[in-house]
């Protein structure tokens, strides 16, 4: 139990620390707006990647429409935002949890009848699901005229802040590291390395496949929501294949599983 | 009723030049179980080569055709060389990043000015067009042409693989590659035949599709080329007729949301058929159920 407080403190400190830092040198004036935006944005991908990197470098799903998430998580706050929210930080709050769970449901969905197939075709369905989704961002305004359509959806406030991305970001890194160190993860690792012998051993593959993708999404989903406050405009092209590849490589890069 | 009909002829159209680049899809998929991405972009490159003859160099039909082939093989060959055969033995995720890489180095580089230019540019047609009525449905001489060119190359591809020594390679690579290395096969060669044939199809492909859909541009081979690809994997990847048979499906579906529903759904149908038919048959409609073996 001590520990445990001992570790949370350890944690506020440290995103106290990098938050405050990052204000503190916009307020002063030393990084420009500019690049406070790069920060925000590299945090929000951060956000999506470690997504990506619970689906595929943890639980070894081979997944080619992550962005679609991000699209739904996006669309979704946004129009929460712009239909209920206008400037309240509470419901920004709100939007993104909702906007994360807009894309954990989704992908639950997708998740039922796809993730019986293997890898190869995983990756296919999901790339098939990515741009099913697109075509429908793209015709989004023929049901929600707000939505904007192929025009891309514009008047979103913007609500992203340093704090806020921050905030997520720890928020994220946190679950992913607490859920892989625990017996959860542990199945999860387990049916990267072999799926077979996992499923001898007892473990119910499908559930924890199920778990990890929703998760990997969900994340997805709130980094969309960041992601749409962040640049106040949203269009169907920011979420299509190659934003998926963007951040396949950005995982693959950095080394997956990390 | 014939405006449906007519909506088969025009499927059947696309649904041919989709078989043309999927069969490369197919066999290097089965040979190698790659995704090669850069094979649409193989695809545009050949419907540039059938542009340039056509509008410099006024060469006949048949030389055209040659001519993208062989050019296209050449650039498979050279791609499979220098990008993928290094990274044989890599996990297979940094060929597949490697293949996109390719395919956007090919897209954008050959938008520079100096090489092909932005662009969009209109093909020439290489003959004048001829409209038959049968029956009250339009047919043109272009779909004559894309029909019986396919047709051949399908009779062509069918006579290397089952009837001559490459092809038995191909076969036994794509079987179990180990083994045909041991039994004395050269991988190696069997590989780079297999990226080069399946290319020759696709830049007979981009000339078809020129022909048929008279506009070129460096980026055109994405898009056919995901279909094509989703093609191969709806009729079974690794199976030949599977990907013609995926590969008309495809055509046929998109030309009837088209046709009957919305121009702008159609790039989603094509998945949402995929997704329904991987669900049923998760190895496609023709592929063989694959045991794990442990």
């Amino acid at each position: 139990m001590a520990e445990s407080l001992r570790n949370l403190a350890r944690i506020l400190a440290a995103y106290a620390l990098l938050a405050g830092s990052i204000v503190l040198l916009a307020a002063t004036g030393v990084v420009n707006p500019y690049w406070v935006q790069i920060l925000e944005l590299a945090c929000v991908v951060a956000i999506s990647a470690q997504g990506l990197n619970v689906i595929y470098g943890y639980t070894g799903l081979f997944s080619l429409g992550h962005a679609a998430f991000l699209g739904i998580g996006a669309y979704t706050a946004a129009y929460l935002m712009k239909t209920y929210g206008g400037q309240s930080q509470a419901v920004f709050f709100t939007a993104l949890l909702a906007g994360g769970g807009a894309a954990a449901v989704i992908a639950c969905l997708i998740g039922l009848p796809a993730l019986r197939l293997t890898s190869d075709y995983l990756g296919i369905a999901t790339l098939g699901f990515g741009i099913i989704m697109k075509v429908i961002f793209d015709n989004a305004d023929s049901f929600l005229p707000e939505l904007g359509g192929a025009r891309g959806m514009t008047g979103i406030t913007k609500m992203t802040t340093v704090p806020w991305v921050v905030f997520f970001l720890f928020v994220s890194l946190l679950i992913v590291r607490n859920t892989i160190h625990s017996s959860y993860g542990r199945a999860i690792i387990s049916i990267r390395e072999d799926e077979i012998a996992a499923e001898t051993m007892g473990i119910d593959t499908f559930r924890y496949k199920m778990i990890g993708f929703v998760m990997g999404c969900a994340f997805a989903g709130v980094a969309g929501g960041l992601y749409a406050h962040l640049y106040a405009f949203l269009h169907p092209s920011n979420f299509d294949f190659f934003k998926s590849i963007d951040i396949l490589v950005i995982v693959v890069l950095g080394g997956w599983a990390t | 009723m014939e405006y449906f009909a007519q909506q088969v002829i025009n499927g059947l159209q696309l649904g041919f030049v989709y078989a043309l680049i999927a069969l490369g899809y197919t066999m290097v998929y089965g040979i190698v179980r790659l995704i090669n991405f850069a094979h649409g972009d193989v695809f545009m490159i050949g419907a540039f080569i059938g542009f340039y003859t056509i509008e410099r160099y006024h060469l006949p039909l048949a030389l055209v055709f040659l001519s993208a082939m062989a050019g296209c093989t050449v650039l498979a060959v050279l791609i499979e060389l220098l990008a993928y055969r290094p990274l044989r033995h890599a996990p297979k995720i940094a060929s597949l990043i490697t293949a996109i890489g390719v395919s956007l180095f090919l897209e954008y580089f050959t938008s520079l000015r100096q090489v092909f230019g932005p662009n969009f540019y209109s093909f020439p047609r290489p003959f004048p067009v001829v409209i038959w009525e049968v029956g009250g449905i339009l047919v043109t001489n272009i779909q004559a042409v894309i029909l019986v060119v396919t047709v051949l190359c399908l009779l062509f591809l069918q006579f290397i693989v089952f009837r001559t020594k490459m092809g038995r390679g191909m076969r036994a690579v794509s079987y179990d590659y180990v083994t045909a290395g041991l039994m004395g096969v050269n991988v190696n060669r069997v590989i780079s035949f297999t990226f080069g044939l399946g290319a020759a199809l696709a830049g007979v492909g981009g000339v078809l599709y020129g022909i048929a859909y008279p506009q070129v541009n460096t980026f055109m081979g994405f898009m056919p080329g995901l279909k094509a690809f989703t093609a191969a994997v709806l009729g079974g990847i690794g199976n030949i007729p599977g990907a013609v048979l995926g590969a008309l499906i495809m055509g046929q579906s998109e030309t009837m949301v088209s046709a009957y529903l919305s121009s702008t759904y159609r790039d989603g149908i094509a998945f949402v058929i995929l997704i329904l038919v991987l669900l049923w048959k998760p190895t496609g409609i023709l592929g063989a159920p694959r045991a794990e073996k442990v």
